[in-house]
C-alpha cells in the first residue's frame, strides 16, 4: 500500500516537472517540423526554436564529403618541392618543434623527409596547385575554395573525426548535421533532414570502421540523428512493410498508434513521445520517397559518364555522390558522406593512387552537376579528412615506396558553392609542409564558418543540457570571413 | 630715394629668383632650417594682403578714370604695397612648399602664377607714373591681366589646401547618398572605409597634397603606403601604422588627424579596426551579419540604407498557401521574407494564384519539377520582391518569361530543362538583369549563352562541356561469387549500363567483339578461365576481367578436426563450403587457427580416387597471420588408424609481404584410392625473429580445402 502511494507521489512529481520544464523542449521539437503549426504559434517555447537562422543564409544545404583516414595533403594539393630536394634527410628538430607523434612512428629513430611521388601543376584561372592524382578536380579548381592551413587537436582517427563532427574529441555530443537539423529544421517533408552515406575506398580496403555515433544526435532529440542510407536492397533499414500488408492498413495502424501515443504524451509530457510520433510519420512518407530518391534509373547516360561508371555500383563513392545530388535536389538539408581508406601508413603511393581514383571524378562531377542545375548557388560542398599526414616517411623509405603517419598540424580541405569564394586559396604552410605559416584555420573555425554560411551565429546557437549550454564550437571558433564571397 | 628703393626691390627679386633656383632641385623638409619653415607658415597670412590691395587699387583706377580725377599718387603707393607683399608671399610660399606633402602639378601652377603675379604687380608699379603715351595705353590691359593671373594663382592655392572640390562642391549636383539595400554583401572598403577617409583624411592625403607621402583616395594609393612604408597590415589592426596613428593620444605630435582638424568618432575608429582585423584583402565583403551585431548597428547609423519595408505576412494567408500544397518557411524568423516551395508534382492554377496574397513577402520561390504551364505564371508578375525563382523542369515556354519582366528584384532565375529559346530569354533580359540565369537543357546552347552573357552582363550557365572526354566502361560485374563448383555452375554477368555488349572467352584469351557475346548466364561443367570485356558505342571498352573457375571432384560433407578454430574466426565447415575468402580476413569466409596446425580427417563416403589437393591460405604478417610451413596429406581406409603419408608440400614462404596475399598450395598425389584422407596444414607456431610480435603464437588462416 505504501509502495503504491509512493508511486503516485513520484509519478505526480515527475509529471509536474516534465510539464513545467522538459515538456517545452518537446513542443519546440514538434514546432521545428512545422514552424507555422498552431502548436508553435501559441507557445512561448517557439521563441527559442524559431530564432534561427540569425541572418539570411548563403547555404541552405550542405554536402560534406568526409575523407575518413586522413588524406595526404602532400600528395594531393600542398606542393612542397623542398621535400624532393631533401628526400631521405632527417626532419630537423627545429621544424618538428616537439610535436607529439603517434605510437606508430614515435619509435622510429629517423624521420626521413619525403616529397610526393606525383607530379604537381597549376590549373585554372586561379592557378591552384593540384597533383596528377586528381585530374578531374584540377579541371574544376576555379569553383573551389582551398584551405591549406587546417589544423586540429587530435592525432588519432576516432577522436579526430569525432572532433570534426561534434566539436569535441570525446563522444557524446551531437553531430554537425544534427545541430543543423535541430536549429534550422527541415526543408522538405518526405525525407530526413540529415542523411548519411558510407563507402569504402579501394586504397586501403580494410581500414578502420566508422561508428554510427558520429552522426548521432547526442543530447538533442533523436529526431535529429543522421539517417544512414545503405547500398543494399533496403536503403533504410526496417522501412518496408511486411509482406501482405497494404499501405492503407499501415496508415490505419499508424493512426491508432499515434492516438495512443498522444494520450500518453498528454499524460506524461515526455518529449521523446512526440519525437516518436514524428518519426513514425516520417517513416511512412519515406516508404515512397526513399525508393524514388535511390532509384537512379532515370539518370541519363551523360550524367553517368560525368560521375564515372562507378556511379552505377551501389555503395561506391561515385554512387553516393550521385545520391547526394539527388538528395539535395529534394532539399535534404545535410548530406554526410564518408569515404574510408585514406589512412595510408605504408605503401602510400600505390594506395593513394587507387583511393584518389575513387573520389576524383565523382567529386568534381558532383560540383559541376550542382552548378549546372543552379544548386551550387545555395549548396555548400565540403571536402576533407580529419587530419593530414606527415612530411616524413613512416617505415622504410625506398626509391618508390614510403608511408606517412598522422599529422594534425596542417592539412588541406576545400569547399565549393554556398557563399564561399570560388577559385581561392587560403592559408599557407612552411616549405617543409609541417607547420602553418599563414592564416591557420582551426576545426572550430571551420565549423563556425560553415554555420555562418547557413545563417547561424555559432556563439548564439546553444543547447542547455545537464546545466551547461553547449555549442558545436564549444568555447572557441572564429568565422573565417576571408573565405566568404 | 625712390630710385634706391626700386633698385633694392629689383635686387631682392633677383635674390629670390636665385634662391628659388638654388633650392628648386632640393630635397625635402628635413634639411631646411626651422626658421625658413616657420616663415613659410606665414604665407597664408601674407598672401591676402597684396590681393586685397590690388583689387582696391583696380577699383580706384576705374573710379578715377570715370570721374576724371585720377589719384595717381595713391595708386602708386598702393601698387608699391601690393608689390612688396606679393613678393613676400612668393618667398614665404616657396618656404612653405619646402615642407613635406606639397608636390605635383597643382603646386607648380600655383608657384609660377604666383611669381608671375608678383612680377606683373611690380611691373605695374614701375609703369604707373610713366608719361610715355604708349606705355600708358598698355597699363590698363596689363592691370586686367594681373588680376587674372592673381586669381589663377589664388585658385590653385585654395586647391592645394582645401582640395579641388572645395569651390564647386555646392555648385555641382549634390552627390547621391549612398543607398544600400542590404548590409549583406556590402564592401567594407568601398562603402565604409573610403567614406571615412574622404570625410576626415583626404584633405591632406590626396594626390596633390600628399602629406607624409601618403594618399588615401583609392585602394591602390592606400596599398602604396607612405614614407614610412605600408600603412595597413590586413588582418591585424595593431600592426597597422594607420591604425596606430589614429589611436595615438591627441596631444601626441603624430596623432592623426592633426589637432584642430575634425577628429574620427568612436564609431569610425571601431569600423576601421573591424575592417583591418577581418580582411584578407582590402575590399572584402561583409557577409551575413546578425541583426544585433555591433557592426550591423554601426553601419546602420553610418550609412543610409534604403529601407525596404515589408509587412509581416498574415497568418491566414500563409495557411491558405500551405493548404494548396506549398511549403512556406521564413528566411530569417525575425524578418518577414519568405521562402516558398511547391511540394508535389501536379500543380493547379488556383494554387499559384494564392501566392499573390504573399506577394510582398515571397523572396524565394521554388516551383521546380512541377506541372507548371505558361498560363499559370501570369500571377508571378506581382511578386515584386522576388529574388530567386526556380522554374526548372516544368512545362513553361517563352510565353511564361513575358510575365517575369516585372520582377525587377530578381537575382537568380533557374530555367533548366524547359523549352526556352534564345529570343525568349533575350526579350526578358532587355527588361530585367538578374545576376545568374541557369539555362542548361534549354534551346540555348553554350554559344548562345555566351553571346547573351556578353550582351547583357548576366551570367548564363548552359551546362558543363568538356568535363569528360572519353569514358572507359567499367568491367562487367560478376554476379556469381563462387569460383568452385562440383557439377555445373551458372555464371551471371551485369554490365550495369544499358545497351552495353559483353563479350567473353572461356580460355582466358583477350575478348574482342568477335568473341562470344553474353546474352544469358554462362553454364560451365569444367575448369575454365573466363575473360570478360564490355563494349559500347561512344565509350572506351572496359578492362578485361579474368576469373578462374574450378570444378572439384568431391564435395566434402563429413569430417573431423582435432583443434577447433579460434572463436573469432570460427566455422570449420567453411573449410569445405566451396566459397573462397577475400583479402579481408574478417570477411567471414576465413577460418583462423592460433598456434595450432589444422589436422582434419575427411570421409569421402566410399573409397574414391584423389589426384590433387589444394589449400587456400592468407598471409598478412602485419596482422600476425603467416603462411603455413607445409601441407601434408595422408590416406587410409580406416577412420582412426593406418594413415599413410601420400604427399607433402613445403610452402617456403618467408612471410615478409606488407599487403595481404592469398596463396593456393597444391599437393600433387600419386594416384591413390581411399575412403579417409587426412590433411595437416602446418602452423609456423611462433612469430619469427624481427616480427613485432616475435615469440608470440602465430595465426594461420584457411578458407578452403579442395579435392580433385
Amino acid at each position: 500500500m505504501e509502495e503504491l502511494s509512493q508511486h503516485f507521489i513520484n509519478n505526480n512529481r515527475r509529471h509536474f516537472l516534465k510539464k513545467m520544464g522538459l515538456g517545452i523542449g518537446g513542443i519546440a521539437a514538434a514546432s521545428l517540423l512545422d514552424p507555422f503549426s498552431s502548436v508553435a504559434g501559441s507557445n512561448p517555447a517557439d521563441e527559442l526554436a524559431l530564432k534561427l537562422p540569425h541572418f539570411a543564409p548563403k547555404a541552405k544545404r550542405v554536402i560534406y564529403l568526409f575523407q575518413s583516414g586522413g588524406p595526404s595533403q602532400l600528395e594531393l594539393f600542398d606542393y612542397k618541392p623542398l621535400l624532393d630536394k631533401l628526400r631521405g634527410e632527417d626532419l630537423p628538430d627545429s621544424v618538428r618543434n616537439g610535436q607529439r607523434l603517434t605510437g606508430m612512428t614515435s619509435g622510429q629513430d629517423k624521420f626521413p623527409l619525403v616529397g610526393s611521388n606525383f607530379k604537381f601543376d597549376q590549373y585554372g584561372q586561379s592557378r591552384a596547385w593540384v597533383s596528377s592524382l586528381m585530374p578531374y578536380t584540377a579541371k574544376v579548381v576555379d569553383e573551389l575554395c582551398f584551405i591549406k592551413s587546417m589544423h586540429t587537436e587530435a592525432i588519432n582517427h576516432d577522436p579526430a573525426i569525432t572532433f570534426f563532427q561534434t566539436g569535441s574529441q570525446q563522444a557524446g555530443r551531437p553531430s554537425m548535421g544534427s545541430w543543423m537539423s535541430y536549429g534550422l529544421g527541415s526543408l522538405n517533408e518526405n525525407l530526413p533532414t540529415f542523411t548519411v552515406l558510407l563507402s569504402r575506398g579501394t586504397g586501403r580496403p580494410f581500414s578502420q570502421p566508422l561508428y554510427s555515433r558520429l552522426w548521432g544526435n547526442g543530447f538533442l532529440s533523436s529526431l535529429h540523428q543522421g539517417v544512414q542510407f545503405r547500398s543494399g536492397k533496403d536503403p533504410v533499414l526496417y522501412l518496408k512493410d511486411p509482406e501482405g500488408m497494404s499501405r492503407s492498413e499501415r496508415r490505419k495502424m499508424l493512426d491508432h498508434i499515434n492516438e495512443l501515443n498522444q494520450k500518453q504524451e498528454a499524460e506524461f509530457g515526455d518529449p521523446e513521445i512526440n519525437s516518436r510520433i514524428a518519426q513514425y510519420e516520417m517513416a511512412y512518407r519515406m516508404q515512397t520517397s526513399v525508393p524514388d530518391t535511390m532509384n537512379i534509373d532515370d539518370e541519363p547516360e551523360h550524367i553517368i559518364q560525368m560521375y564515372g561508371m562507378d556511379a552505377l555500383t551501389p555503395g561506391t563513392y561515385a554512387a553516393n555522390c550521385l545520391l547526394a545530388r539527388r538528395m539535395v535536389e529534394r532539399d535534404v538539408r545535410f548530406v554526410q558522406l564518408y569515404h574510408m581508406g585514406w589512412d595510408q601508413h605504408f605503401d602510400l603511393p600505390s594506395q593513394i593512387e587507387k583511393q584518389a581514383k575513387d573520389i576524383d571524378q565523382a567529386t568534381a562531377a558532383l560540383i559541376m552537376d550542382l552548378k549546372q542545375r543552379g544548386l551550387l548557388e545555395d549548396t555548400l560542398v565540403i571536402w576533407g579528412g580529419e587530419f593530414g599526414r606527415t612530411n616524413y616517411s613512416q617505415g622504410v623509405l625506398t626509391e618508390t615506396n614510403y608511408g606517412r603517419d598522422h599529422h594534425p598540424k596542417c592539412f588541406t580541405m576545400f569547399m565549393a558553392g554556398g557563399g564561399v569564394k570560388p577559385g581561392f586559396t587560403y592559408g599557407e604552410t612552411d616549405d617543409f609542409g609541417y607547420n602553418i605559416v599563414k592564416d591557420p584555420v582551426h576545426v572550430h573555425d571551420l565549423q563556425a564558418t560553415v554555420m555562418h554560411l547557413m545563417g547561424v551565429d555559432h556563439t548564439k546557437f546553444t543547447y542547455k543540457h545537464q546545466g551547461r549550454r553547449f555549442r558545436l564550437t564549444d568555447v572557441s571558433g572564429h568565422v573565417v570571413h576571408d573565405l566568404l564571397s | 630715394m625712390l630710385k634706391d628703393l626700386r633698385n633694392f626691390k629689383e635686387s631682392l627679386l633677383f635674390a629670390v629668383c636665385l634662391l628659388v633656383s638654388g633650392y628648386s632641385n632640393a630635397s625635402n623638409g628635413d634639411d631646411v632650417p626651422r626658421i625658413i619653415l616657420a616663415l613659410g607658415r606665414l604665407h597664408p597670412l601674407i598672401l591676402h594682403l597684396p590681393i586685397g590691395a590690388l583689387l582696391l587699387t583696380f577699383f580706384l583706377d576705374i573710379v578715377g578714370r570715370i570721374r576724371k580725377n585720377y589719384p595717381k599718387q595713391i595708386i602708386k603707393y598702393a601698387l608699391g604695397f601690393s608689390s612688396l607683399f606679393s613678393i613676400m608671399a612668393c618667398v614665404f610660399g616657396y618656404f612653405l612648399s619646402l615642407e613635406d606633402g606639397y608636390s605635383g602639378k597643382t603646386l607648380d601652377i600655383h608657384f609660377w602664377t604666383g611669381i608671375l603675379s608678383a612680377t606683373l604687380i611690380t611691373l605695374l608699379f614701375l609703369l604707373c607714373d610713366k608719361e610715355n603715351k604708349q606705355l600708358k595705353r598698355l597699363f590698363f590691359p596689363l592691370f586686367v591681366g594681373t588680376i587674372v593671373s592673381i586669381s589663377v594663382a589664388g585658385h590653385y592655392g585654395s586647391v592645394l589646401t582645401r582640395g579641388d572640390n572645395f569651390l564647386t562642391e555646392y555648385i555641382k549636383a549634390p552627390p547621391k547618398l549612398q543607398t544600400i539595400e542590404h548590409i549583406d554583401s556590402l564592401n567594407m572598403y568601398d562603402n565604409v572605409v573610403l567614406k571615412i577617409f574622404d570625410d576626415k583624411c583626404t584633405q591632406c592625403h590626396n594626390t596633390t597634397k600628399r602629406k607624409g607621402d601618403l594618399a588615401l583616395i583609392s585602394k591602390e594609393s592606400l596599398l602604396e603606403g607612405g614614407e614610412s612604408g605600408d600603412v595597413i597590415s590586413l588582418g591585424n589592426s595593431r600592426e597597422s601604422l594607420l591604425y596606430k596613428h589614429i589611436m595615438l593620444p591627441i596631444s601626441d605630435e603624430d596623432h592623426m588627424p592633426p589637432e584642430g582638424k575634425p577628429q574620427l568618432t568612436k564609431d569610425e575608429l571601431w569600423l576601421i579596426k573591424y575592417w583591418l582585423d577581418n580582411s584578407g584583402e582590402v575590399d572584402n565583403k561583409v557577409v551575413a551579419i546578425a541583426k544585433n551585431d555591433t557592426l550591423n548597428k554601426l553601419l546602420k547609423k553610418y550609412l543610409v540604407f534604403e529601407e525596404k519595408h515589408i509587412e509581416e505576412a498574415a497568418l491566414g494567408a500563409i495557411q491558405d498557401v500551405e493548404d494548396e500544397g506549398f511549403l512556406v518557411r521564413k528566411l530569417v524568423p525575425t524578418e518577414p521574407e519568405l521562402w516558398v516551395k511547391y511540394n508535389n508534382k501536379v500543380i493547379a492554377k488556383e494554387a499559384v494564384k494564392t501566392l499573390v496574397d504573399l506577394k510582398d513577402q515571397i523572396v524565394e520561390l521554388d516551383l521546380s519539377n512541377t506541372s507548371l504551364t505558361d498560363d499559370m505564371t501570369s500571377g508571378l508578375r506581382k511578386l515584386k520582391n522576388l529574388e530567386k525563382l526556380e522554374l526548372n523542369n516544368t512545362q513553361i515556354t517563352d510565353k511564361a518569361l513575358k510575365h517575369l519582366k516585372h520582377l525587377k528584384a530578381l537575382k537568380i532565375l533557374n530555367l533548366v530543362g524547359n523549352d526556352i529559346s534564345e529570343q525568349g530569354l533575350e526579350n526578358l533580359l532587355t527588361s530585367i538583369t538578374p545576376e545568374h540565369v541557369y539555362a542548361w537543357k534549354t534551346k540555348i546552347d553554350q554559344r548562345l549563352a555566351q553571346k547573351l552573357s556578353n550582351d547583357f552582363d548576366v551570367k548564363i550557365n548552359s551546362g558543363v562541356t568538356g568535363f569528360v572526354e572519353t569514358t572507359q566502361l567499367k568491367v562487367p560485374f560478376m554476379v556469381t561469387k563462387k569460383a568452385l563448383f562440383v557439377d555445373t555452375i551458372s555464371i551471371k554477368l551485369d554490365s550495369k549500363l544499358r545497351n552495353t555488349k559483353i563479350f567473353y572467352t572461356l580460355n582466358g584469351d583477350e575478348p574482342d567483339t568477335t568473341a562470344l557475346q553474353y546474352t544469358k548466364p554462362i553454364m560451365l561443367d569444367t575448369n575454365a578461365t573466363i575473360a570478360v570485356k564490355a563494349f559500347k558505342k561512344g565509350w572506351n571498352p572496359s578492362e578485361t576481367l579474368k576469373r578462374d573457375f574450378y570444378k572439384v571432384n568431391h564435395k566434402v560433407s563429413d569430417y573431423t578436426i582435432t583443434h577447433q578454430p579460434e572463436k573469432q574466426y570460427p566455422g570449420s565447415d567453411k573449410l569445405f563450403d566451396l566459397e573462397l575468402g577475400t583479402l579481408n580476413f574478417k570477411d567471414d569466409k576465413w577460418t583462423g587457427f592460433l598456434g595450432n596446425d589444422i589436422n582434419t580427417v575427411i570421409d569421402l563416403g566410399a573409397v574414391k580416387p584423389v589426384t590433387k589437393i589444394a589449400v587456400d591460405c592468407l598471409g598478412q604478417p602485419k596482422q600476425w597471420i603467416l603462411f603455413p610451413t607445409a601441407v601434408e596429406v595422408y590416406a587410409s581406409n580406416n577412420k582412426a588408424s593406418g594413415f599413410k603419408r601420400i604427399g607433402t608440400m613445403k610452402t617456403n614462404k618467408d612471410n615478409t609481404n606488407d599487403m595481404p596475399l592469398i596463396e593456393r598450395f597444391f599437393v600433387e598425389i600419386p594416384k591413390t584410392e581411399a575412403r579417409y584422407y587426412k590433411v595437416v596444414v602446418k602452423n609456423p607456431k611462433v612469430l619469427p625473429k624481427g616480427h613485432e610480435g616475435e615469440g608470440n603464437a602465430s595465426w594461420i588462416f584457411v578458407s578452403e580445402i579442395m579435392f580433385w
